[in-house]
């Protein structure tokens, strides 16, 4: 079965002054598909993944969405298309509430200027119920909340507003174990919803229980590609930290 | 079920405790008006309250703009430069070149609109840090308005100019009626509006603002237009009041302006913008030197004490906004155990 991809990422590449950060990389995400993206801190992936969603611009390569070719360049170019990002640092005002936070950038207004701040409340309630029912202090500002409460935030913007492909950076580095469930309980239904997703992970583990394929990167270049159901842990992790394939040991492979 | 009606009761007194601190400003002009009200008996009498609300106009139209600015964790050391400049620059206007009063006032806005967007663009463009940026403009508008003028003040002014501070509504002076749209203006501004949002939003974190597609650099500039727009008001105050443009007026404003702003509960840093606090922080500063006039304290003492009222205020703004971070996750951590998560 196949469906038409719906991000293509065409021959990407990104240098910073002389070095080549990302160089010459491909990369599709279709419908309802989880690509885990790895690779060492410096390997290229935050910035792949920072030119996809409009915080830098590709020196060359193009970007297609839905088969046709996107201009991205800022975070409002990709929003606009329903490219949604949740950082690592979830890029939330630690001094304002979920509600704001929710709609920072895309505030709900009334006469134009002004903040229509009950329908933002409503909704905020509404779409942060599905998600995460416990969490209901909604109106407190986000520094006071734990980690998997800014992680529902972050994760209710990109639902809230119907996000097509969504790009997690890391989403459960500085999570415990229930919240890590719930996220990857998300990870599940957005997917299952059709949602294309990206997600970059130091956790191998979370990696193979979430993604359909892989794509490892090191150098700025991708090493390997892989199906989840055929990769083993040595396989991603000698190229992770090798950037090639070790001649699989038989023994160890197929125990 | 004690167990629960105490906890009831502590959450309301933190409840208490919070709003308190909040408005630390309200509570100390309250207490400061009833001692001195007791202190002095000509501190309650009409002409004095009236003495003391045009007393504070000037410094409180400068301090609603540069709310915005601190919001934003941004800091304006122009303003003093910036003030003079533009006052100097509305009554050669008016004197010399025989200007209309209301265009040159909205020519003086301009300028101080133009100044406030070099300053934005200076930190925006260029990265530099708004403490150096305005360091240095302040010091540039001042050199300007010393080469325009010589050094010296411009007088004459139209009679229509200065009815501004002269024309009373009843008891009341003008720019204290001017002062209420003002500040309902700002207050609107920071608490209901997108702008104002985006505002406090770019305090507490520039790059959640940033990847959210809001454009810093526009907002930024936008602040500083108003703030400059604002600083320029208070030049024609000033001008209008001392019935001419002195060469060094405003450059007492920046102190007292910062203190205000801070007493009212907008942090040095950023990412709150209390505009009642910001017209109360105002109130008290007027007080103050209004009770030090009463009680026939030497002038002398009046900018030590200004000093001190500084640090005061400093200390107790990083204080209390431990103490309401405290509380938060006091009360965060007993809506946990509660079961709330």
């Amino acid at each position: 079965m196949t469906t038409a991809p719906l991000v293509e990422l065409e021959n990407i590449s990104k240098a910073f002054g002389g070095v080549q950060a990302v160089d010459n990389v491909s990369l599709t995400v279709s419908p309802g598909e989880v690509i885990g993206l790895l690779g060492h801190n410096g390997a290229g992936k935050s910035t792949l993944i920072r030119i996809l969603s409009g915080a830098h611009t590709a020196d060359s390569g193009r970007i297609l969405v839905g088969g046709t070719e996107a201009t991205i360049t800022s975070p409002k170019d990709a929003k606009a298309i329903g490219i949604e990002t949740i950082y690592q640092t979830l890029a939330l005002a630690d001094n304002l509430d979920a509600v704001s936070n929710l709609f920072l950038g895309r505030e709900r207004r009334r006469f134009g200027i002004f903040n229509d701040r009950r329908t933002m409340v409503r909704e905020t309630t509404e779409i942060c119920a599905q998600i995460n029912p416990r969490f209901t202090n909604l109106q407190t500002p986000v520094r006071n909340l734990s980690g998997g409460q800014r992680q529902t935030i972050a994760i209710a913007r990109a639902v809230y507003f119907n996000a097509r492909v969504l790009i997690m950076d890391e989403p459960t580095a500085a999570l415990g174990p229930g919240e890590t469930a719930m996220v990857k309980d998300l990870i599940q239904q957005l997917k299952s919803k059709g949602v294309g997703i990206i997600l970059i992970s130091h956790d191998i583990e979370d990696v193979f229980d979430l993604a359909d394929r892989m794509v490892v990167m090191a150098g700025g270049r991708v090493v390997g590609r892989l199906n989840t159901h055929e990769a083993t842990r040595e396989q991603v992790l000698s190229l992770i930290i090798m950037g090639a394939e070790t001649k699989p040991n038989p023994a160890a492979a197929r125990p | 079920m004690t167990n629960l009606t105490g906890s009831a009761e502590h959450g309301g007194i933190a409840a208490l405790r919070r709003v308190l601190l909040l408005n630390k400003a309200v509570l100390f002009a309250l207490i400061l008006a009833v001692v001195l009200s007791v202190a002095s008996p000509y501190f309650l009498l009409q002409q004095n309250i009236v003495a003391l609300l045009e007393q504070i106009v000037v410094m409180t139209i400068v301090a609603l703009g540069y709310t915005l600015v601190l919001a934003t964790g941004e800091i304006d050391l122009s303003v003093g430069g910036m003030i003079a400049l533009i006052g100097f620059v509305i009554a050669k206007l008016m004197t010399t070149y025989g200007v209309p009063v209301p265009v040159a006032i909205i020519a003086g806005m301009a300028l101080g609109a133009a100044c406030g967007a070099l300053n934005a663009t200076m930190v925006s463009r260029f990265g530099l840090p708004s403490f150096i940026v305005t360091l240095a403009t302040g010091a540039l508008f001042t050199g300007i308005l010393y080469i325009l003028s010589n050094l010296v003040p411009v007088s004459n002014l139209p009679p229509g100019f200065l009815a501004i501070s002269r024309t009373k509504i009843g008891p009341i002076p003008l720019p204290v009626i001017l002062l209420v749209p003002v500040v309902i203006g700002f207050y609107v501004v920071a608490t209901k509006t997108v702008f104002g949002q985006h505002v406090i939003a770019l305090g507490g974190n520039p790059e959640a603002v940033r990847v959210a597609g809001i454009n810093i650099t526009r907002l930024r500039l936008k602040v500083f237009m108003i703030a400059g727009a604002c600083y320029a008001v208070a030049a024609v105050l000033l001008t209008a009041r001392s019935a001419s443009a002195q060469i060094g007026a405003g450059s007492n404003l920046l102190l007292i302006v910062i203190t205000a702003v801070v007493i009212g509960g907008t942090p040095l840093l950023g990412g709150k913008a209390n505009m009642i606090g910001t017209l109360f922080g105002c109130l008290i500063l007027g007080m103050i030197s209004n009770g030090m006039n009463l009680l026939g304290v030497n002038a002398n003492y009046q900018i030590a004490v200004q000093g001190l009222l500084i640090l005061f205020a400093l200390v107790l703004d990083i204080e209390s906004t431990k103490l309401l971070l405290r509380l938060d996750k006091r009360s965060m951590l007993r809506r946990r155990q509660a079961g709330a998560l």
